[in-house]
Formats: structure tokens, C-alpha cells, sequence
């Protein structure tokens, strides 16, 4: 070994650790004794820093305020146990998104879509914890009523949302009098592929009875009116998918004759 | 990385370390009484030579352990060994004490020396030799302090200091060899006078 740097941190560490004295060291690398014994008695001289130790009075007040600042600032304990109820907790949490998330989707979705029957059991669910069956149902016969508007270049879709239909007003043949019924929503016997009359009263608690019945009307009649109702509806720029909110809500108190459909342009 | 900083003053006092450090962590005040009672010594001796009041030294090294409580989440036990991480909070408190405030020499601090019980006249004359060696640590840059008192006053390899300082074994040799330079140098022209 000659490079004095290797001598010099050899020394010094047989020097901390008591291997060897300055003396001992200084003897074994001769040659290097002037270079190597000022730096080795100033290192000795520092190490005496090592005798160095705080007072028992100062360590026993400074422990003191430790604790004090510990029970002051607790840490938060990490739960020792449980990891299973945590891992449930944390799944179920993830499960109720994907839950809401869904339902949330499904109420645009269409006939034939995987999320079709989501929507269809949210319906359900939302039928049962309404205060009023009547305004959800005629809310529901709406639905089905649009998505034959836009799966009309479907003929399965359609019937599936037809077939909804059917189902839906036959449960309000159990709640509402027939001849009120025909003047908010028309038979299900008058629609026909391709052909849809748009109608939407808006539900009302007592629906009041129709000074007129409604029956499909002609295609001319209506024919300015539904043109300019599409264009608002494109202008508004809201989502084809979400046909609810597509087609204006007359209000029952003010029936309307309901026009023969006119087929909308096909939702991209 | 070892899990504990090797000195060749004393063994480390904690083999259980990385428990203590990680019951701490969860909350366990007890445990970090056992940690503070196991390396206040060295703190204190580590900040006592890097400024030169009592008072002062006390009041960083309380710092330290209360800086410690608060911030134990950011300690990664794989990644440095907790003594380390201990100085390096205690090195920061040193750094922003001198960035912030003027530092006073105060000669009559009482210095508590380790060991057998010396006699009052020995007793004096170690006194008096630390405070001439505390002082003339002064006169050393900011890394060459570290250097030596982490090497041979707290007693650590040239590997730990090098982990701690965050740089190479070789550049912390280097460091070293300037600083005992340096400061024979100084020692030997106050001698002289």
C-alpha cells in the first residue's frame, strides 16, 4: 500500500477503533510520518468530542416535553387487525360505485344494449319507491316511447321498446279510467312499424279529463309544429342517447290531438 | 444499506430498530420514547460540535426528536438507517439555525463529560480542550464538520457518512483529508501563539 490516502484512512480507522495508537501506526509507515502525524494527532484530538454527553437533567427534560408533544400530537394508530373488514369495507365502497356509475348510464342506453335491462330494473325500483305510481308510470311510457323514435330503423329494438310499451300502459289501465288514459297515451294498437305518434303529456297528480279524445292525427296537420320541435331539439345539442328529455311535454290540462309520428332522422 | 449505522464508539443500543421505528410509526408513543433515549446522546454531541452554545445545542436537539414525531412517515426504514435520518434532520435545524440567526459564543457553557469520574483538575483540562476543539470546528466549511464529527466523534464508517452526506466514499476521504488538514493547521499556529 503506498498511496498515502489508503495509509491514512487504514490508520484512522484502526485509530477509532482501537487497533492501533498514533505511535504504532507512524512506526509502521515511516516514510509517510511527516505528512501522516499532524493529521493523525488532530483526528485523536477530535475523537475526544466522543466524551462528550448530554446532562441527565437537560435528557430528562427534553423527554419530558417529548411526551407531552407525543400525547399533544398522537399519531394516528394504524388499525393492528382487521385487514379482512378493511378490505370488505374497501370493496364494498368500489362495488356501490360501479353500482351508481351503471344506473347512472342505463337510463340512456336503448333496446338491445347490455345495460338495456339495468335500466329496466331501475325503473322497477324506481316504481316502487315513488309517492305517486301514476306520474312514474306515464314517466316510463314516455321512455319507451322515445326509444321507438330512435330504434325505428330497428325492427327488434323496436318491438322490444313497443313491448315495454304495452306493458307499461297496461298497468295504467288498472290506475287511471280508460277514457282519460286514451287522452294521454295513445293505444298501443296504434303504433306501427315505422310508424310512432310522439306524445308526452306531462303526468299530473289528478289527470283531469280530456275535453277531446285523442287519436292519432294526420301527418300534415302537426306537420310545421314537429319540424320546428326537432330543430330546437338538434339546437339544444343534448344527447341523442338520452331520448327523455328529446321530445316537449304538453301539459294534460291542455290535451292535444297527437299526431300520426313523424319518423325522426336516425340518431348517429 | 444496513439496517443499522455501525459506530466504533459503542454498539448500537437498538438491535430491534425497525420494530421500534415501525410501532412508533403506528402511534406507539412508548417506542419513541425508547428511540430518543437511545440516540439523544449522539444527537447532542453531533449538534454540540457544530455550534458553540450549550443552551442552543439542547434546544436543536429537542428539535430534533419533536421534528422526528412529526414527520416519521416520511422515514423509509429500507431505504437509510434511522440514526442517518436523525442527522439529517439535526444537520437541516443546524443549517436554518446559522440561516436565520446570529450565532453567539457563550465560553462559560458547562460541558458534561462521559466516563470515570475525573479529577477537578482533569475535569477542567478536558473542559477546556473540547471548547478549544468546538471552536476551532468552526473555522471548518459546513461539509468539513460534518465529516469529522460524524466520523470521529460520533464514530461512523466512511460508508455512512458517505450515506448520510449523500455523496461517494471517495469524495468524503477527500473531505476528510482537507479538514484534518485544515484544522492541524490551525490548531498548530494557535500553539504557536
Amino acid at each position: 500500500m503506498t498511496n498515502v490516502d489508503d495509509i491514512l484512512e487504514q490508520c484512522l480507522t484502526e485509530l477509532l477503533t482501537g487497533a492501533s495508537t498514533v505511535e504504532e501506526c507512524l512506526a509502521r509507515y515511516p516514510e509517510h510520518t511527516a505528512q501522516l502525524e499532524p493529521l493523525l494527532r488532530t483526528a485523536a484530538r477530535v475523537e475526544m468530542g466522543s466524551r462528550v454527553h448530554p446532562s441527565p437533567v437537560f435528557k430528562a427534560r427534553a423527554r419530558s416535553k417529548l411526551t407531552m408533544h407525543m400525547q399533544a400530537y398522537p399519531r394516528r394508530r394504524e388499525a393492528s387487525g382487521f385487514p379482512f373488514w378493511r378490505m370488505m369495507a374497501g370493496l364494498a365502497a368500489v362495488v356501490l360505485t360501479l353500482f351508481v356509475t351503471g344506473t347512472v348510464y342505463a337510463q340512456g342506453v336503448l333496446p338491445g344494449d347490455p345495460f338495456y335491462e339495468w335500466k329496466l330494473t331501475s325503473e322497477r325500483a324506481w316504481r316502487v319507491v315513488s309517492s305517486n305510481t301514476v306520474i312514474t308510470d306515464l314517466r316510463i311510457a314516455n321512455r319507451r316511447i322515445n326509444e321507438m323514435n330512435v330504434t325505428v330503423k330497428d325492427h327488434d329494438k323496436w318491438a322490444r321498446a313497443l313491448k315495454g310499451y304495452s306493458e307499461v300502459r297496461s298497468r295504467l289501465e288498472f290506475e287511471i279510467d280508460a277514457e282519460t288514459l286514451d287522452g294521454i297515451l295513445p293505444p298501443t294498437e296504434v303504433f306501427s312499424y315505422p310508424n310512432i305518434p310522439t306524445l308526452i303529456p306531462e303526468p299530473v297528480m289528478e289527470p283531469s279529463k280530456p275535453k277531446e279524445t285523442v287519436v292519432p292525427a294526420t301527418k300534415d296537420k302537426d306537420k310545421d309544429q314537429k319540424d320546428k320541435e326537432q330543430q330546437d331539439k338538434d339546437n339544444n345539442g343534448k344527447d341523442k342517447n338520452e331520448p327523455e328529455d328529446t321530445v316537449p311535454m304538453p301539459t294534460a290540462r291542455e290535451p292535444k290531438i297527437i299526431p300520426t309520428i313523424e319518423i325522426p332522422p336516425p340518431i348517429h | 444499506m444496513r439496517e443499522n449505522l455501525t459506530t466504533t464508539h459503542s454498539k448500537n443500543p437498538l438491535p430491534d430498530e425497525r420494530q421500534l421505528v415501525q410501532r412508533a410509526k403506528s402511534g406507539h408513543s412508548d417506542a419513541f420514547a425508547r428511540l430518543y433515549d437511545a440516540y439523544v446522546d449522539r444527537i447532542y454531541r453531533y449538534i454540540y460540535f457544530r455550534v458553540s452554545d450549550d443552551t442552543l445545542t439542547e434546544d436543536l436537539t429537542s428539535q430534533v426528536f419533536l421534528k422526528a414525531w412529526e414527520y416519521l412517515d416520511r422515514y423509509q426504514a429500507g431505504s437509510s438507517p434511522y440514526l442517518a435520518w436523525l442527522y439529517t434532520i439535526a444537520r437541516n435545524l443546524v443549517i436554518d439555525h446559522y440561516r436565520t440567526k446570529r450565532e453567539t459564543v457563550n465560553l462559560d457553557d458547562i460541558v458534561h463529560i462521559g466516563g470515570s469520574e475525573p479529577s477537578p483538575d482533569d475535569e477542567v483540562q478536558n473542559r477546556f480542550e473540547l471548547q478549544e476543539m468546538r471552536d476551532a470546528l468552526q473555522f471548518l466549511t459546513d461539509e468539513q464538520q460534518q465529516v469529522l464529527i460524524l466520523r470521529f466523534i460520533s464514530g461512523l464508517s466512511t460508508e455512512n457518512v458517505a450515506e448520510i452526506m449523500e455523496k461517494r466514499e471517495g469524495a468524503i476521504r477527500a473531505l476528510q483529508m482537507r479538514a484534518l488538514q485544515t484544522l492541524s493547521k490551525y490548531m498548530m499556529e494557535k500553539e504557536a501563539i
